[in-house]
Parts: structure tokens; C-alpha cells; sequence
């Protein structure tokens, strides 16, 4: 990367301005006599700087499921603030009582349906402290870093003026009197030379308020300063994780002395590893986590934010003291985060867990759960820049055939189209791509094409010229048409905050007039942070106008998730809302989720690459991004073999498993390469095709409570302080830990074990118990896959060309037996494709093994999905020799074969043949 | 197509029929296990090697067997068995469902029949002419060989020859230096003389000049007329005993002077006389010009031949270089111009004293040896290229019979949208923008890259023009049978690396009947 293109915090003046700011004690105060309630769940406060005696409203709100929000904005604007549309789902209210103490002029919150908790607004200074069960939990401005920029006219130099005016005495009356911009601009007025006397420097006048220049580009900042800061405490944690992305560690770091984490979507050249740099997507959300608690906090907005981490070990015990509920326990440990961003209002959600799925519950609530992912989208995927034409799809397809190894899509890249125009065909290139989906189509796979944001000015290419007709594009200051550089040269970019612009690009997507589609062609929105090759930081200017009056620097994180947002509204139209849609895209933001998979962007074929795959892919998995990945093999540069291996062993336990490279790299087809390579990439790739049920029941569970399939220790194991840092293994739902290779010539990997029920490798089915840290040898042809004690997987171990020819294959179960003698799964069963699963046609089973009879229970008896597929094997680990095996279906007992392994404890049941979705017991004695 | 049905389980073909006898139990055809014989095909995978289930899809590594009557029989992996997709033309691999699929195997038996009839024709008339190839290739190598050999006894005799004519031209040499040596003693002892004589005429002239009183005798006053030859110029005074330093006298005679005087002054001396314009300038200009243009005409004349001859040899090794053309160099061989001889005389020409005639005589007979010698020396060199070419050519691999000399010396081309793409085979692959443009090299010839059981599948060209950002270009020739030379496809399945599809006869080889489906049922 040219660190050079994208700014420091010293270079971004908001940043800078509110790094700066660190009063001894905050300038913001309220009163108990403004408390005012709004409804049940809903407390207004007025509060005051009294720097400048600006007034601002701060708005308590009390949600189902132990979360609070929180909103301050200023009491009147001189122009609206931003608010962040389209985010927050409808979220039931609970009620709340307010209990005003005069004494120590404080307002204790107790929240109605949940009596362990209780929000604390201190009035001055103002502070707000949140407890569960009367811990303290969170503390809001306790650092005294709050601070609201407030709109104001931009100063008109008058040098005279100022220094003829006397000095006048602040007038608390003034204000009252005062009403409308042209009072407010007097007092401003006033108030100036005053402010001037305070400070050193006119806050009203600080560096790059009005105009700031980057490079070659200026901000022209019509509206002024307007930027925004918060700190909020994590009191009593010493870990926190989130606000991906980042290409860094999963625990986020302290970064005093160093870069804030920033968050603005960018497209980042060739990016580099243990960076805060911003990426390709923004996810203000953040988790904290100790042994005996989980909690989440949101930090809603679409401008560019900065976040500082401060978890030093000074921290050690300051608010603890403040509080005084620890006293006399050891220093307790907290991270103070400080929240800057350089546009809209305060609005934060407080998430109080306790455990880590009950917050990804809460935060899924507010901003959504996972899109269930189609099937065939949960496999593997093969990519690169470019598939040329129809014979190179033609004989990639057939390669995979020749070599026996599964894949389900096929993925086109920006080459495939007539000069990157999207929606349309190179015609040389592609003459009948109908015909050649459909060849794949009829072996049940599937295809992506790539469909950009970018549109190329050409009058004679019909997407340009309707949109231009109907004024659907950004527009500059002056209100002519804004024009960035992209692939297609000269490109204009769609303005998708308006809900009339997403229509009509929904509309693009039947086949009608998507000429060359067909329903089995899905999509790939990249580039969408928006990349402009020529603008800052190769993004659009900040100063550029959207639709509805709103400047880009307001909705910049938010262009991308518009994008992916239309395009599925578009796949769901073209089939009259039948058929699940998928678009990956590269841009994400609060919600993402809810539309489809993302991907990590462009990765590079590096040993350190393959390894920050784990800690990326888990923060977005924390932020509630079910379906995520990163490109196999690294998008720049060539893999050797090795590592192409390995990373093949490690994407195929991560979300989104899709191979793809750049256009300057070697071919990659697995089969190019020695056939040891080849034969290992196959075994993961099949291992992934083996496992599908056991993902697509994670998928579905994700889409139902935003627990993420791919998942870190901690989550599993909240308890084991020792597993906070570890990104470098993770779980695959509750029942599989991973731990990739990513270093050559790896022959043996050392791996933690945490929890008591020990855990089985998958291969080899040795038993290792746990608590511990093993030896697991790794040869190329393994790494480090173990299922936990106590659980139960589902496979299909009949692998086929593509998921589609997998339906009615039978199904193993393979059960991990506790050391108690038990082990609990579920299974998830659909059509793959419909929406059917949300009118009760699906199977979802509880899995229970105990007592030595293993359970199949439907956990909703109303649902029923009609499969022909059955139970061909179940395979217990950890039991002793049994006697006999009986089957009990319909009321009906029959005897069943079985074979066992003493030296592994590995009981195989043969064939029990009952059809699955039934209800279905099977005893051991 | 009904007749024969032999009772055999599914997916097994006929010759593994005798391993499942109903009769007896199972085992494992890598011996593991053995189950009961209703454990066979019962569509649950009990042999690790996929054997008890070989019409089933329930081992991951199994293999079904289609007869596919009529046409040719196939395994596929059992993973293609019941999934939807019909994979055997008899239809037999999705026996759940028996309608799903049509039988096509006598369709697919009339189209390969016929396709195989094409392909014998061709292989056949390719064959023939492979052989003719082959035939001239042998003659043409054993052409190459035989010439080797003739022009290796050639240079045998040249380097002789060359011997003698360099123990010959030494010698002379030895004379030549010798003499030249002696001429330019001679010249130089005269040059001097006469450099001695003028400075006493000069001595004599200032003598008489300064004496302005004529008495014969030079005092100090006289000599401070001439400022220019004050000692210590530095304080711009020239004075009596600074005067009186020069001549160490109150005067001197003429004779003292010359002894004593003139040799310390002779270079400071100005004479005070203005020379008469006309006569002294002019002359001296003149010479010095005609001298100089002289000397340039004569370096053109030294020069010009010689570059021409240089260009000459470079153009012809260019082009033996790039053809192998050894009948071309062969013609040319006699015509090559006498190297650059440096003639001796030119050496001495500033003394301006032409040799004697012995001297000279020598000279030109020194210039002759050298002339010959070099003239077998060039002789010798063209040879020893000419047998390298030769023997390059002749390490060449142009197959087990030699057929593939066909190729060398011609290119063949393919125009796509886009380029003409250019394979001459043993030489390069190119590309160039098809309405003109500079041509880039994919790459040189670098061996044939074909599996080590049939290395003549495949071309590699290497070391093209190297990518911007990225690889030196290259590319992969695949060789297949055809009716003629002809470039069929050309492909870049990665960047920078180009894949030609190239059909030749000498490719072809004997059709083996066998390996068509047969006309019998």
C-alpha cells in the first residue's frame, strides 16, 4: 500500500480537533429539573455546554432484551443534523422508571422488564453510567471527552469589528430571548471575542474547520465543523473486540502513543497487516468481554469515524475507585474508547448480554439477522480476473468433472463485460451466455457476474443514458453531473440514498433486461466504498451533493450496503420473491447481514495473509456478518503450492470459501498443479461438500438469532481467560475447533483445548481431553480440525459435483460422547433455494444423546419440509462396546448393525435408513 | 439390444464379474473385510476400497460400470450414480429413476464412427506425408552431416595455410620494423639539425636586432628595450641588474651571446620587427589547413572500405544466424574484400621523408603477408561459423524420424479479432496488433515439453518479451495431428503465458483400428 494515499488522524482535522480536546472536567451539564418523559421507555433531558452555552437534548430509551440507547443532538440546529437511515430494525420498547435523587443530583433508570438494570445520568458534569446488577458496566463520558461541534455560519473575516467591540459579560438571559438563525448568529457573534479571551485559539476558528486539503484535493466544507466525540468506558473489561475492518488482530489494541482504528470504507491497494488502516468496510460495533460477562456497543453513524482504544494498564482501577463498588477487590481492569466522527448525532445502543450469543441476539435484533444464504452459496466458488470466454468456462468446468472435485459456482469478473460497461456482454467473448449458464445450470451450478457501481459515461450504453435522463447520478457542488475515473475511464456513480434511484437499479436485474441472465446468474458488487481512482484517498469528495441535500461526507459508509441492498431487492424481483438472492459485496456496514456475504478484498499470496484471514473474518463474524471470507490463495501474487494448500485447508471452515486471483497471477485451477497439491485441495474442498449440513444448520441459526457460523473460543468457552486473545484457532459453530496452518513445512501444530468435555479429531477420531494444549501432527494433508465433546455433526458423505445433487443424499451423524455421557446437535433441513423455509416448510432437528438413546426431535413439529433423505450411518465417539443397537420410528423396535473400534472408542451404527426429517430414537445397550 | 443380460450385480463389468458370487460372502477387494453377500451393492459403503457398493453411489471412491451396449463402456465414479444427471448413454448410472434418461449409445456409436472415419482418413494421408518428411528430414540431416564433415577437413587445411602465412608474415615483419626503425633514426637526426641550425639564425637575428648601435656588442641598455624579457615580471619593472643577470656582462660580443646568452632567452625573445602581413600569415594558414584536409581525406579513404566490408560480414552473420542457410553463405564464400590493412607509410607521413626504396619495398611486401594472412584468417572464421550453424541445426531435435525438419525456416500464422499471432517452429513465437504494429516475441525456441512418454506434444517457447508487471512471455505449442502445418488456436490461459494449438502430419501417426468401437455387438 502507498501509506501516502489515505490520511493519519493528523491529517483529518476533525480527528485532530478531537484528539485534542481533553478538558479536566467536561463542559456539558444538564438538571434534573429538565427530565421530562416521552413515553414509557422514553426520557428527554436538555443538557449545556457551558463553554458556549449551547443547548443540546439527550433522549434515554429503554428496548426489549437488555438494551438501552442512547441520543443526543442539539436542542436547534441551524440546519439539520444527519441521522442514519435504514439501519434499525423495528425494535420493541420496554418500559422504564426514572427516580430523580436531588441530593446528589443524579437520575437512576431502572428498566422495567429487566430489574437488574439501571442507567445512572450524572447531571454535573453530565455522565451516564450503566450497571447490571448493580455492577457498573458502562460509563459514558467519564473521561470528560464529549463533544458535539455545533452548525454554525461561517465566520466573515472583521477585523475592525473585533477589535472596537467591547467586551461584554455573558448574558444568561440572552439566550432565552434569542430564537432563529439570525439571533443565533448574533450571540455567535458575540459571544466570539469572548471565547477568545478564554482560549489561546478561537474555537470557532481552529484548522481545517472551513476547508481542509489533502493531497491534491480540497474540502470545500460548506457546513463547517460539525464533528462529533464520545468516550465510553468498559469497566471491569480488559478485552474488546470489532469495529472491522481492520487487518489486525481480533482483540483490539490499546492504541495510545498511535493511530486511532479508523472507519471510512475505502479501496485499499496491496493493504498491509497489523494496520488500523481503514478498509473496505465499517462496522462501528464493538464487544466487551470478561470471564463472567458479554456486552455490546453501537455507535451509529455513516460519516468518517476514528476510535481510540485505551486499555493500558493505568487504566487499572480509576473508574473502579470512582465507583466504588470494587473497593477492596484488586484493580479492576476497564477500556476507555473514545468515539470521533466527523458528522452527524450521538446515538449509541447499549447491549448488556450477559453472554456472547445473548449480545449477538441483541445486536442482531437492532440491525438484523443474516440473510439465509441459498445452498449453493454456503460451498466452494471458483474465481479469478477473468474467465475469458464461454470455451475457458467450458473447460474450467469440465476440469473440476475430470478431477472429481465439487464446486457449485462459477464467478466472472469485470473482463466479461462489453468495455466494463455493466449488465452488458463482451459479444466475442461471451456470444450466448444464456446458453452457457444454462450448460452449467443443467449440472445444477450456478454464476456470478460482477456488476459495479461505476457506470460509464457513454451515451450510447443504455444504463448511462437512462440514469442520466432521470438525474439518478451524484451530483457536484454546482449541481453538474460528478464524474470519477474507474475501470471504465470516465464514470459517473449512481446516487443510491434515493429510494427511487435503488428501484430503478432493481429493475436492472430481470432477465428481460438484463439481456444474457438467467436466474441461475447471481452478483458481485465491488468497488462499491465507492472506489474513484482520482478522487481522495481513491474515493469520492466529501463535498459532492446526494439527493436529498446531504453531502457524501454524511453517507459515505453507507454507499456500499445501498448498493448490495438494491441488488438483492432486484434478484428477489426478477422471480417474484421466490428465490433467495446472493450478491457478495466488498463494501459492508452496520446491517450488511441482512443482504448477503462480503469478502475481505484484495489479499495478497502471503503466509501472513492466509493467517490474518482468522482474526479479520472473526471481528466481521462478531458484527453480526454471517457469511464472510477472504479470497483463497490470496488475490495478488502467486501462492506456491504449499500454501495454496493450507489456505485451501482454512477456507474450507470459513463462511464464504471462494478461490480467486488476480489477472497478472498464474492460473490455479487445482488440477495445475502436482497431483499431491491437487489431491489435498480436493480433500478440503470435499471436506467443505461433506460438511454443508453441518453449515447450512449454522447458516439458518445465524439467520434466526445473529449467532456467527464462524465464531472465536471465547464465544464458546466465555470463561477461559485464556482464549481471549486467541485468533489464531476458532469454532465452527459449538462443535468444531480449527486451528489453520499458516507457516511452511508446519508438520505438527500446537494446539489449546479449552472446556472439560475433551474433544475427537475429525480424521483420526483420537481423543485428547481438555482442558490441555496438544501436539496435533499436521502433515500437508491436515491441519487441525477437532470436534468437542458433547456435540453432534451432521454430514453428507457422498460427495457430489455441486451441492444441488446433494439433496437427497443420506446423512451421517457423528457424535461426540462427554465425558458425562452426553452430547446435544440440531439440523437444519430446506429446499435450498426458496423461501418456502418461512412458511413452516423446513426440518429443524434437536439432536440429544443421553442416557445411551440418541435423540432426532423436530424442535417445531408445525414445520415439515418433504425430503427423500435418510440416515445412513451414525458414528459415536468415546462409547463403550454396546451389545445391542435398537431403532425405535413410528413405535416401531428393530435391531440395527454396528461395528466398534476399541482402540478409538469409535462406534459405527450401519445404516439405519430412517428418513430425517422423521422423529426417531436409537438405544445402545 | 435386449439379448444378452448377463445376471451380475450393478455397475460391475463383465471381467470382474467372477468377484461377486451370490453364492459366497463378499470380501473386500483389498481383502479388509468380508460381509454378507446382501451387504453388496445394498447402498451403504462397508469396503474402505468402495468394492461392495460398485452400483451405488455410497463410496466416496467407488466406480460404476456402464456397458453402454454398442458404444464404448465407461467407469465413472460412483458419486455420478443416481444424481440426477445422465452420465452413461445407456442411461444405467440413474437406475432409480429409469425414465430420466434416453439411451443415446447408438447415436454417440453412428457419430464416432463417422468421426473416427474422418479422423482415419486424416491420420492416414497425415501418416504418408509424415513419412515423406521423415525422408527428406534423414537426407537433409545427413546432408548436414556429410558438409560438416568436408568443411571440417577445409578448415583443417586453412588453419595450415593460416600457420604458414603467419610464420611468413612475422618474419617479414621483423625486416619491415627494422627498416622503418632505421628511417625514422635517419629522419629524426636531420630534424634536429635543422632545428639547431635555425636557432642560431634566429640567435644571430635577435643578436643584430637588439643591437641597435650595430657596434657589435650587446650592453644593458639594448637588452631593456625588450621588456619581455624581464625575469621577474611580477613588479613590471625591468631593470639593469635584472638585465645584468641575463647577460652577466656589461656587454656581450656576438659569439658570447650565442654561447652564453641566447640559449636563456630564445623562448621569451619577441622580435620587435613587425613581419610583413601578406607573406608570413597566409602561407602558414594554408598549410595548415591543406595538411589537415590531407590527413581527413586520407583517414576517409583508410576508413570508408573497411566499414563497408564490416557491414557486409554483420549482415550475412545475421542472416546465417537467423536462417541457417548454408547454401547462401556458401556462394558468398569467395566474395569476401580484404580486411583493413593499416598501411606503414601513413605512419611516417608527418616526418613528411618517404621511404627509401628498399625500406619501402619491404613495407609492401610486410603489407602482403598481412593481407594474406588475414584473408585465410576470415576464410577460417566463416568456416567455423558455418559448421557451428550447421551443427546447431544438427542438435536440433526434430523428432524420432527427423520429420519435424519440415518445420524449420517457414512460419505460420492465425489471425484472431484482435492479432496475427506467428509460430515459426525452432525459431519463435509472436504476436502483432492485426492492422500493423511492432511485433512481440511470446517466446524463443526452447525444447519440446510434451509427458516424458510422448515429449513431442508439446513446444516450449521461452524468454519473450518480458510483461509489464509481470513474466518474461512464453509459449506452449501443443502438437496434434493434421492433413497440414497449420496454427489452429491460439489461447492465454494466464497472463503472459500463451498457448498455440498446432496441427502437422508430422504428428500423425499409424491409426490403430483397435481403438475404434467395433461394428459388432
Amino acid at each position: 500500500v502507498d501509506a501516502g494515499n489515505f490520511k493519519r488522524c493528523d491529517q483529518s482535522a476533525f480527528c485532530q480537533r478531537q484528539r485534542n480536546f481533553k478538558p479536566e472536567i467536561s463542559p456539558y451539564v444538564t438538571n434534573i429539573d429538565s427530565l421530562r418523559k416521552i413515553d414509557n421507555s422514553h426520557f428527554a433531558l436538555d443538557i449545556t455546554n457551558t463553554q458556549n452555552n449551547k443547548a443540546f437534548v439527550l433522549d434515554l430509551f429503554a428496548l426489549e432484551d437488555s438494551t438501552l440507547r442512547l441520543k443526543i443532538n442539539e436542542a436547534q440546529p441551524i440546519a439539520e443534523r444527519y441521522e442514519v437511515p435504514n439501519t434499525i430494525e423495528d425494535v420493541k420498547a420496554q418500559n422504564m422508571i426514572a427516580v430523580p435523587n436531588l441530593k446528589n443530583g443524579s437520575i437512576v433508570f431502572h428498566l422495567g422488564d429487566n430489574t437488574n438494570i439501571q442507567a445512572v445520568i450524572s447531571c454535573s458534569p453530565f455522565r451516564l453510567d450503566i450497571y447490571d446488577e448493580k455492577e457498573p458496566v458502562f460509563s459514558v463520558n467519564s473521561r470528560n471527552l464529549m463533544h458535539i461541534e455545533h452548525l454554525r455560519q461561517k465566520p466573515v473575516p472583521k477585523p475592525h469589528e473585533e477589535k472596537t467591540k467591547p467586551e461584554e459579560p455573558e448574558n444568561p438571559d440572552e439566550e432565552q430571548a434569542e430564537q432563529g438563525e439570525n439571533e443565533e448568529e448574533d450571540k455567535q457573534e458575540e459571544q466570539e471575542p469572548q471565547e477568545e479571551e478564554k482560549e489561546e485559539s478561537d474555537p470557532d476558528d481552529q484548522p481545517g474547520m472551513w476547508e481542509e486539503t489533502f493531497k491534491t484535493h480540497t474540502d470545500s466544507k460548506p457546513r463547517g465543523p460539525e464533528s462529533i466525540g464520545l468516550d465510553t468506558s468498559f469497566v471491569n473489561f480488559a478485552h474488546v473486540y470489532g469495529i472491522p475492518e481492520h487487518a489486525d488482530k481480533m482483540a483490539l489494541k490499546s492504541t495510545v502513543g498511535s493511530e486511532p482504528y479508523r472507519l471510512y470504507n475505502l479501496d485499499v491497494f496491496e493493504y498491509e497487516l497489523d494496520s488500523r488502516a481503514a478498509l473496505y468496510g465499517s462496522i462501528p460495533f464493538m464487544i466487551g468481554h470478561n470471564s463472567k460477562r458479554t456486552v455490546g456497543l453501537l455507535w451509529l453513524n455513516a460519516a468518517e469515524t476514528w476510535v481510540d482504544v485505551d486499555s493500558t494498564e493505568d487504566n487499572k482501577g480509576v473508574l473502579g475507585t470512582l465507583f466504588g463498588y470494587f473497593a477492596g477487590e484488586e484493580a479492576v481492569p476497564e477500556v476507555n474508547v473514545h468515539w470521533m466522527s466527523e458528522s452527524g448525532v450521538i446515538d449509541v445502543y447499549f447491549m448488556l448480554g450477559r453472554n456472547p450469543a445473548d449480545v449477538m441476539r441483541q445486536y442482531t435484533k437492532l440491525t438484523g439477522t443474516s440473510y439465509m444464504p441459498p445452498m449453493w452459496a454456503t460451498t466452494y466458488h471458483q474465481s479469478r480476473w477473468n474467465y475469458k470466454d464461454e470455451q475457458d468456462v467450458k473447460t474450467v468446468d469440465a476440469g473440476f468433472d475430470e478431477h472429481d472435485i465439487p464446486y457449485d459456482c462459477l464467478w466472472l469478473d469485470i473482463e466479461h463485460t462489453d468495455g466494463k460497461r455493466y449488465f452488458t456482454w463482451d459479444t466475442l467473448k461471451f456470444p450466448d451466455p444464456v446458453q452457457m449458464q444454462n450448460a452449467l445450470a443443467a449440472k445444477g451450478r450456478k454464476m456470478v457476474t460482477i456488476i459495479d457501481p461505476h457506470i460509464k459515461v457513454d451515451t450510447n450504453y443504455h444504463i448511462y443514458r437512462e440514469a442520466q435522463n432521470k438525474g439518478y447520478f451524484i451530483k457536484n457542488k454546482d449541481g453538474s453531473e460528478f464524474k470519477g475515473w474507474c475501470w471504465p475511464g470516465d464514470s459517473a456513480y449512481l446516487d443510491l440514498t434515493l429510494p427511487e434511484v435503488r428501484d430503478w437499479w432493481a429493475s436492472q436485474f430481470v432477465p428481460e433486461v438484463y439481456k444474457g441472465s438467467t436466474l441461475n446468474l447471481f452478483t458481485w458488487n465491488d468497488m462499491n466504498e465507492p472506489s474513484v481512482f482520482n478522487g481522495p484517498e481513491i474515493t469520492m469528495h466529501k463535498d459532492i451533493i446526494h439527493g436529498a441535500g446531504w453531502e457524501h461526507r454524511h453517507v459515505h459508509n453507507l454507499y456500499g450496503i445501498l448498493l448490495q441492498m438494491s441488488t438483492v431487492k432486484g434478484q428477489l424481483a426478477r422471480s417474484q420473491g421466490n428465490e433467495r438472492p446472493f450478491v457478495l459485496s466488498r463494501a459492508f456496514y452496520i446491517g450488511t447481514q441482512k443482504y448477503g456475504a462480503i469478502w475481505t478484498g484484495d489479499n495478497t499470496a502471503e503466509w501472513g495473509h492466509l493467517a490474518a484471514s482468522v482474526p479479520m473474518l472473526l471481528s466481521i463474524g462478531l458484527c453480526g456478518i454471517a457469511h464472510s471470507g477472504a479470497d483463497v490463495g490470496g488475490f495478488f501474487k502467486n501462492p506456491d503450492p504449499e500454501m495454496l494448500s493450507r489456505w485451501y485447508q482454512a477456507a474450507a471452515y470459513q463462511p464464504f470459501f471462494r478461490a480467486h486471483a488476480h489477472i497478472d497471477t498464474s492460473r490455479r485451477e487445482p488440477w495445475l498443479y502436482d497431483d499431491k497439491y491437487r489431491d489435498i485441495i480436493r480433500a478440503a474442498i470435499r471436506e467443505r461438500y461433506e460438511l454443508l449440513p453441518y453449515w447450512y444448520t449454522l447458516f439458518f441459526q445465524a439467520h434466526k438469532s445473529g449467532e456467527p457460523p464462524m465464531r472465536p473460543l471465547w464465544y464458546e468457552f466465555p470463561a477461559d481467560v485464556s482464549t481471549f486473545d486467541k485468533d489464531d484457532s476458532h469454532m465452527v459453530g459449538t462443535a468444531l475447533l480449527v486451528q489453520p496452518v499458516s507457516k511452511p513445512n508446519t508438520q505438527v501444530t500446537s494446539v489449546y483445548l479449552p472446556g472439560a468435555t475433551g474433544w475427537f479429531d475429525v480424521k483420526t477420531y483420537q481423543y485428547y481431553p481438555s482442558p490441555n494444549t496438544v501436539s496435533i501432527s499436521t502433515p500437508l494433508d491436515k491441519i487441525a480440525v477437532l470436534q468437542r465433546g458433547g456435540t453432534i455433526v451432521p454430514r453428507k458423505m457422498r460427495v457430489r459435483r455441486c451441492s444441488a445433487l446433494m439433496t437427497h443424499d443420506p446423512y451421517t451423524l457423528f457424535v461426540a460422547v462427554s465425558p458425562q455421557g452426553t452430547a446435544v446437535g440440531q439440523l437444519y433441513m430446506d429446499d435450498g433455494h426458496t423461501f418456502g423455509f418461512q412458511n413452516l416448510k423446513y426440518n429443524y432437528k434437536n439432536l440429544l444423546f443421553q442416557n445411551n438413546v440418541l435423540i432426532s426431535k423436530s424442535a417445531n413439529p408445525d414445520a415439515s419440509w418433504d425430503s427423500d433423505a435418510w440416515l445412513e450411518r451414525v458414528v459415536f465417539m468415546g462409547v463403550s462396546r454396546p451389545t445391542k443397537i435398537e431403532m425405535t420410528v413410528d413405535g416401531q423396535v428393530h435391531p440395527l448393525e454396528f461395528s466398534y473400534e476399541s482402540t478409538t472408542r469409535v462406534l459405527t451404527v450401519r445404516k439405519p435408513g430412517v428418513k430425517m426429517q422423521k422423529d426417531w430414537s436409537i438405544a445402545i445397550q | 439390444s435386449q439379448m444378452v443380460q448377463v445376471d451380475r450385480p450393478r455397475g460391475v463389468s463383465l471381467t470382474k464379474k467372477v468377484l461377486y458370487d451370490p453364492a459366497k460372502e463378499f470380501t473386500c477387494f483389498d481383502g479388509s473385510q468380508t460381509i454378507q453377500f446382501q451387504f453388496v451393492n445394498d447402498d451403504y459403503c462397508d469396503c474402505n476400497d468402495g468394492s461392495d457398493e460398485p452400483g451405488t453411489s455410497a463410496c466416496p471412491n467407488g466406480s460404476f460400470h456402464c456397458t453402454n451396449a454398442g458404444y464404448r463402456p465407461q467407469n465413472i465414479p460412483s458419486s455420478r450414480v443416481n444424481d440426477g444427471i445422465c452420465d452413461c448413454c445407456d442411461g444405467t448410472d440413474e437406475w432409480k429413476t429409469p425414465t430420466a434418461c434416453a439411451n443415446t449409445c447408438m447415436e454417440l456409436r453412428r457419430a464416432a464412427l463417422e468421426e473416427n472415419k474422418k479422423k482415419m482418413e486424416e491420420s492416414s494421408k497425415g501418416f504418408a506425408l509424415r513419412q515423406e518428411y521423415a525422408k527428406t528430414g534423414q537426407a537433409k540431416k545427413l546432408e548436414r552431416q556429410e558438409k560438416v564433415k568436408e568443411l571440417q577437413q577445409e578448415l583443417a587445411q586453412i588453419q595450415l595455410l593460416e600457420d604458414t602465412l603467419k610464420t611468413e608474415k612475422e618474419a617479414i615483419e621483423i625486416q619491415e620494423t627494422a627498416a622503418i626503425d632505421e628511417h625514422k633514426r635517419i629522419a629524426e637526426e636531420k630534424q634536429q639539425k635543422i632545428a639547431h641550425e635555425e636557432n642560431l639564425r634566429k640567435g644571430a637575428e635577435a643578436f643584430s636586432e637588439m643591437d641597435v648601435d650595430k657596434d657589435g656588442s650587446l650592453t644593458i641598455p639594448e637588452l631593456l628595450s625588450h621588456p619581455e624579457l624581464d625575469p621577474d615580471t611580477s613588479d613590471g619593472i625591468f631593470t639593469e641588474e635584472e638585465a645584468l643577470t641575463i647577460l652577466q656582462a656589461g656587454s656581450v660580443d656576438m659569439a658570447v651571446f650565442m654561447d652564453t646568452v641566447w640559449g636563456a632567452i630564445n623562448e621569451t625573445f619577441r622580435t620587435n620587427i613587425p613581419p610583413p602581413m601578406e607573406e608570413q600569415e597566409t602561407p602558414a594558414e594554408d598549410q595548415i589547413q591543406d595538411g589537415s584536409e590531407q590527413e581527413r581525406e586520407a583517414d576517409r579513404e583508410l576508413l570508408e572500405e573497411p566499414e563497408e566490408e564490416d557491414q557486409d560480414q554483420d549482415e550475412e552473420d545475421e542472416d546465417s544466424d537467423e536462417e541457417y542457410d548454408d547454401e547462401h553463405e556458401y556462394d558468398e564464400d569467395g566474395e569476401y574484400r580484404e580486411p583493413p590493412v593499416l598501411r606503414k607509410e601513413t605512419d611516417t607521413s608527418n616526418s613528411g621523408e618517404p621511404y627509401d626504396e628498399i625500406t619501402q619495398n619491404l613495407v609492401n611486401q610486410a603489407n602482403e603477408a598481412r593481407s594474406k594472412f588475414q584473408e585465410a584468417q576470415t576464410k577460417k572464421k566463416n568456416l567455423e561459423n558455418e559448421v557451428e550453424s550447421l551443427n546447431k541445426a544438427l542438435e536440433l531435435d526434430f523428432g524420432p524420424d527427423e520429420g519435424y525438419q519440415a518445420l524449420q525456416f517457414q512460419c505460420f500464422e492465425l489471425l484472431t479479432m484482435e492479432y496475427k499471432y506467428k509460430l515459426c517452429p525452432y525459431d519463435k513465437a509472436t504476436q502483432s496488433p492485426k492492422n500493423g504494429g511492432s511485433e512481440t516475441v511470446l517466446g524463443r525456441w526452447g525444447s519440446w515439453s510434451g509427458p516424458p512418454e510422448n515429449i513431442y506434444a508439446k513446444m516450449m517457447y521461452e524468454n519473450g518479451i518480458t510483461c509489464w508487471n509481470g513474466p518474461a512471455r512464453s509459449t506452449e505449442v501443443v502438437i496434434r495431428c493434421g492433413m497440414e502445418h497449420k496454427l489452429l488456436s491460439v489461447d492465454e490461459p494466464s497472463r503472459c503465458a500463451y498457448k498455440y494449438e498446432f496441427a502437422t502430419p508430422c504428428a500423425c501417426t499409424q491409426v490403430d483400428p483397435n481403438a475404434l468401437p467395433r461394428d459388432e455387438l
